[in-house]
């Protein structure tokens, strides 16, 4: 049973984080896929045929030289612009007339309704120059549209993202399944917290694993469905008179209790509460580590063993404490002669 | 109200319907924190930037001289290629590349050689490629890639493997086995064994919900297991 026990220890530590991934990943997929979605309401630019005539790049590989990557036409504006790339960045030009390109409130809005398909107005771009390190870590424009924000790179006028408020929904959840609770730089897999909780929720479940395996090899598990066997348990009273016999099924508190519930029980048959104990009156088992753990030298040493730990069979117990027998007396009040109950 | 006995019953039969996808779970999600999802993304195979500059001075051809030969165009993009600079011109969905220093017409794909040695330009791991394919069907890795593709394997932990566009060779994609494995995790941690990417399936969801009650009743065990009553 040490298994159980690990199983317990474990999930004190891990067992909320667990529940916490559980509820998260469920509303993640429970809600709307278009209520998380960013781009519900983006509309993606296609190229256009350049109509501009192109001027001549040599101004540009005079200046950048030896850092030049290559040079491309964007389409993201009303006139197209060369976006120059370099070992260093990505530089913007004007193309007509060629010059160092930086946008316009005019052409900012401009780009801010052409990605937009709703309906809302747009706010004035306003100019955020340290944003939120998930969004850039380079200054942007905010424009708004009814609860959808609309980000800008400064530097090209590219649309770098639409948020509104479910895609906050989707940050909050995303940030307590993935453990990231100061996200630096956009939300990660990797944080500490998570891979600690991770390997301990993966031994919660392998001590489970190995508790159900064991508890099932010991004929003791707790089952809605274990079947009746053909065996008998005889139950008696403090004074070993005859109380009830039970068809088996699984441990002898599940025997006892399947119909209803005689034997006093707070723990359900995890062999923690120690308040199913029954004294054989013959043939003790051996002492699992529950009962060990449980009852004192003396107790063993009269043959009580916790009922929910060793699995019923054709056997006579007794019960071991007036509290029982009064328990017992009480659920059965109007049933004062031994009977079959099952 | 629900007794302890019954709360032990749920916990233990839930587990019974849903511990194997549980500890799926509990596995994939290990191993896809533990990685490191830089790795996992390749970034080490790939040098910080690029190294392939463009020699201004051999520059011969100017926008202009390629917009009055094609007509119309709907984009234009300066590059560095193997054999040298070059427009990558689209017109009419066709893409064409065209040298920047004569104004020649180059090939539409890349030869082997000129894969790897783009390749490399690229690689910034430890070992020596191994294999160049051009896939006209690009893997399942990889498959939302416009095919042709030349495909460049190298030797190395988790056999990386760089994926090039076949007319300019510039980088796409890069692979490795482990990306593999964390794909496949993925695939089995949202249980979505067809697209792999929609986490609103059904299939999930009842998982998630009884997984959910398993739980929530192993919480009430620990407390009514949390003290052993004075004997």
């Amino acid at each position: 049973m040490k298994w159980q026990k690990w199983h317990r220890i474990l999930a004190w530590m891990a067992g909320l984080q667990m529940i916490l991934w559980l509820i998260t990943g469920l509303t993640l997929s429970l809600l709307p896929a278009d209520l998380l979605n960013d781009s519900k309401d983006r509309v993606r630019s296609s190229p256009n045929v350049i109509a501009t005539p192109l001027p001549d790049l040599t101004p540009l590989l005079r200046e950048h030289g030896d850092k030049l990557l290559g040079v491309d036409v964007a389409h993201h504006l009303p006139q197209a612009v060369y976006q120059v790339k370099t070992t260093e960045g990505n530089h913007w030009y004007r193309i007509k007339p060629l010059a160092p390109f930086t946008p316009t409130m005019a052409e900012l809005t401009w780009v801010a309704a052409a990605s937009y398909s709703g309906s809302a107005p747009l706010s004035r771009p306003e100019l955020i120059t340290s944003p939120a390190q998930s969004i850039s870590s380079t200054p942007v424009y905010l424009v708004t549209a009814g609860d959808t924000q609309i980000y800008i790179d400064a530097a090209s006028a590219r649309v770098i993202a639409h948020k509104h408020a479910g895609s906050q929904i989707k940050q909050w959840l995303l940030m307590i399944h993935f453990m990231d609770y100061f996200p630096d730089n956009g939300l990660g897999f990797n944080a500490l917290p998570i891979q600690i909780m991770a390997l301990l929720a993966l031994t919660i479940g392998l001590s489970g694993v190995a508790t159900l395996i064991s508890r099932g090899l010991a004929g003791t598990l707790v089952l809605p469905f274990n079947l009746a066997g053909s065996k008998t348990l005889e139950v008696f009273d403090l004074e070993n008179r005859p109380l009830a016999e039970f068809k088996c099924r699984g441990s002898l508190l599940q025997s006892i209790n399947h119909k209803q519930k005689t034997l006093t029980t707070r723990c359900g048959g995890g062999g923690s509460c120690g308040m199913c104990r029954l004294r054989w009156l013959e043939d003790a088992p051996e002492p699992t580590k529950q009962d060990r753990f449980a009852l004192s030298e003396a107790m063993l040493a009269e043959g009580v063993r916790l009922g929910c730990q060793h699995k019923a069979g054709n056997m006579k117990v007794a019960l071991s404490t007036p509290a029982q027998q009064k328990y017992w007396q009480r659920q059965t009040y109007d049933d004062t002669h031994p009977a079959t109950k099952d | 109200m629900i007794s302890s006995a019954g709360t032990r019953k749920i916990h233990n039969s839930l587990n019974l319907v849903v511990g194997i996808q549980i500890m799926i779970w509990l596995i994939t999600g290990c191993y896809m924190v533990l990685m490191d999802i830089n790795f996992i993304r390749g970034q080490h195979l790939i040098a910080p930037t690029q190294t392939a500059v463009i020699a201004a001075d051999t520059v011969k051809v100017q926008p202009a001289d390629i917009q009055s030969r094609l007509g119309p165009i709907s984009s234009f993009r300066l590059l560095a290629h193997p054999s040298g600079p070059a427009y990558l011109v689209n017109q009419n969905e066709r893409s064409l590349l065209i040298s920047a220093v004569d104004g020649r017409t180059l090939p539409e794909t890349l030869n082997r050689n000129q894969a790897i040695e783009a390749a490399l330009a690229r690689f910034n791991g430890a070992g020596e490629p191994i294999t160049a394919a051009l896939l006209e069907t690009p893997p399942d890795e990889v498959s939302w890639i416009t095919p042709p593709v030349w495909q460049v394997s190298f030797t190395g932990v988790g056999q990386p493997r760089l994926y090039l566009n076949a007319q300019t060779g510039e980088l796409i994609s890069k692979r490795h086995d482990y990306w593999q494995v964390f794909d496949l995790f993925w695939m089995l941690h949202i249980m979505d064994y067809d697209t792999r990417e929609n986490i609103h399936n059904p299939l999930l969801q009842i998982a998630a919900s009884l997984a959910l009650i398993s739980a929530l009743s192993g919480i009430v065990l620990l407390w009514v297991s949390r003290r052993r009553r004075p004997l």
